[in-house]
């Protein structure tokens, strides 16, 4: 029996490139759908790329067999060279321990750099063991490029002194959302104060603030002097030394705050 | 030898210190805008007799005019003791909780909901449960959640709220995608697993 051929094009064909958009991203959830579609034709297949890209998370724990098999930079090198780096809005780079001396400038050696730059379009970033004092003076010229659109640092025992952390958050003038992770709390030693390190911007910093183990109430003071004071709508705050200082600080800005019972003196 | 007396009366002065240690911490009168309470489902497990007393502290200081919703949120083994899904690989799921036990789920709802009820004497509040799951586990926790609601709204449990309880959820994603293959990462899944 044959089969009744349509009589003209789908009408789904006729939608405007950014209604198909805004349909897809409805399966933004649903990695096989998104897949499915992005090899249906090159209109769908532009709807879906942002979706199936939007994330890309490199481990590079050195207790995993399989990571030894796809060593750093390998799965940064080959979203470059596909061309997908400008479609990730979230990079992570996960270590389980410490991998070595921690994510430091060795990291991004040439050709490294290049890859790492072509991250132009990322909102969150998350480094474990982020050595921010060994990228110290130059760090601008690693992560500068994130300034225009970074909206989440997400940093795990980030090591160094808080005015270079501070340095670091103030990088970034669109800044909404910090997470400072440190699996335990721990006493950190802060070296001779630089007077010449100022934060290039006050990011506005209204979003989210998660804390984990926290203990570097200096920080969190800096940032008050620096930034002019704390706007954070949301916190999440589990083992926070300076829960008080936050209240007082987000007095008029505060809208959700998570807590622990398990943890009732925060400390 | 101490009376009983005695031993009430000193047991009575270290809680009136204890909440006021709290307070220090967790005064939450001069915070206006305060909308919502978050907590887990989890953390009330494990502080156990405790979690009454610190949310009744906290929640005392909060502007008494204003609404407020205290959301609790259940992560996968909040809900089951094997959490997987049929649509697909579990194995993240499965690897998240890997190493935890599970526990008495009757007996650690029942006690939850003794806190909340302990909470409310404090202030009033709407009650949200939160199912915060994987992706993939969306319905099956939301349905779970409803029925432990309701089966506890059917014997009049929550009869001391004054709004009705909602049940909603957080859908967890995984933090990878599609590209981590392509890129040559492998145990992408597992890093989510991980990453959740």
């Amino acid at each position: 029996m044959p089969i009744a051929c349509p009589s003209g094009p789908s009408p789904i064909s006729q939608l405007p490139q950014e209604v198909l958009e805004a349909i897809i991203s409805f399966f933004v959830y649903d990695t096989r759908s998104l897949l499915a579609c992005s090899t249906t034709c090159r209109s769908w297949y532009i709807a879906a790329a942002p979706q199936l890209h939007h994330s890309l998370t490199i481990d590079a724990d050195p207790t995993y067999p399989s990571d030894r098999n796809h060593p750093w930079p390998r799965p940064l090198e080959r979203s470059y060279e596909l061309g997908l780096l400008p479609l990730v809005k979230r990079f992570q780079i996960r270590m389980g321990i410490a991998n070595d001396a921690g994510f430091n400038p060795k990291w991004l050696a040439e050709p490294n750099l290049r890859y790492f730059s072509a991250l132009k379009n990322l909102q969150e970033l998350g480094i474990d063991y982020f050595r921010v004092s060994d990228f110290m003076p130059t760090i601008q010229q690693c992560f500068g490029h994130f300034s225009p659109t970074l909206r989440f640092p997400a940093l795990k025992q980030p090591m160094g002194s808080c005015q270079q952390i501070l340095y670091f958050i103030g990088l970034f003038p669109n800044l909404q959302d910090l997470r400072l992770h440190y699996p335990f709390p721990r006493d950190e030693e802060e070296g001779s104060v630089d007077t010449t390190l100022i934060p290039l911007f006050v990011p506005p910093l209204r979003g989210r603030l998660t804390l984990t183990c926290f203990t570097r109430v200096k920080l969190l003071e800096d940032m008050v002097t620096f930034f002019g004071g704390l706007r954070f709508r949301h916190m999440d705050l589990f083992r926070v030394k300076c829960v008080r200082l936050l209240l007082d600080e987000c007095r008029e800005s505060l809208e959700t705050l998570k807590l622990y019972p398990s943890d009732p003196y925060s400390e | 030898m101490i009376s009983q007396k005695e031993t009430r009366t000193n047991s009575s002065e270290q809680s009136i210190a204890d909440n006021q240690t709290l307070l220090q911490h967790f005064n939450l009168s001069q915070n206006k805008s305060l909308q919502t309470l978050e907590t887990t489902a989890e953390s009330i497990d494990v502080a156990d007799d405790t979690a009454s007393d610190f949310f009744k502290t906290v929640l005392s200081s909060v502007t008494p005019s204003a609404p407020l919703d205290v959301v609790v949120v259940y992560r996968d083994i909040d809900l089951s003791d094997m959490p997987h899904c049929s649509q697909c690989d579990s194995r993240p799921v499965r690897l998240r909780h890997f190493g935890r036990k599970p526990r008495d789920r009757p007996a650690r709802f029942q006690h939850q909901f003794k806190v909340f009820r302990e909470m409310h004497s404090a202030r009033d509040f709407r009650l949200v449960f939160c199912a915060d799951v994987f992706d993939c586990m969306v319905m099956d926790g939301l349905k779970t959640l409803e029925r432990i609601v309701k089966a506890e709204e059917a014997m009049g449990g929550l009869g001391y709220l004054l709004q009705e309880p909602l049940v909603i959820f957080e859908r967890r994603t995984l933090r990878t995608r599609y590209i981590d293959q392509n890129a040559g990462c492998s145990r992408s899944r597992a890093i989510s697993a991980t990453a959740l």
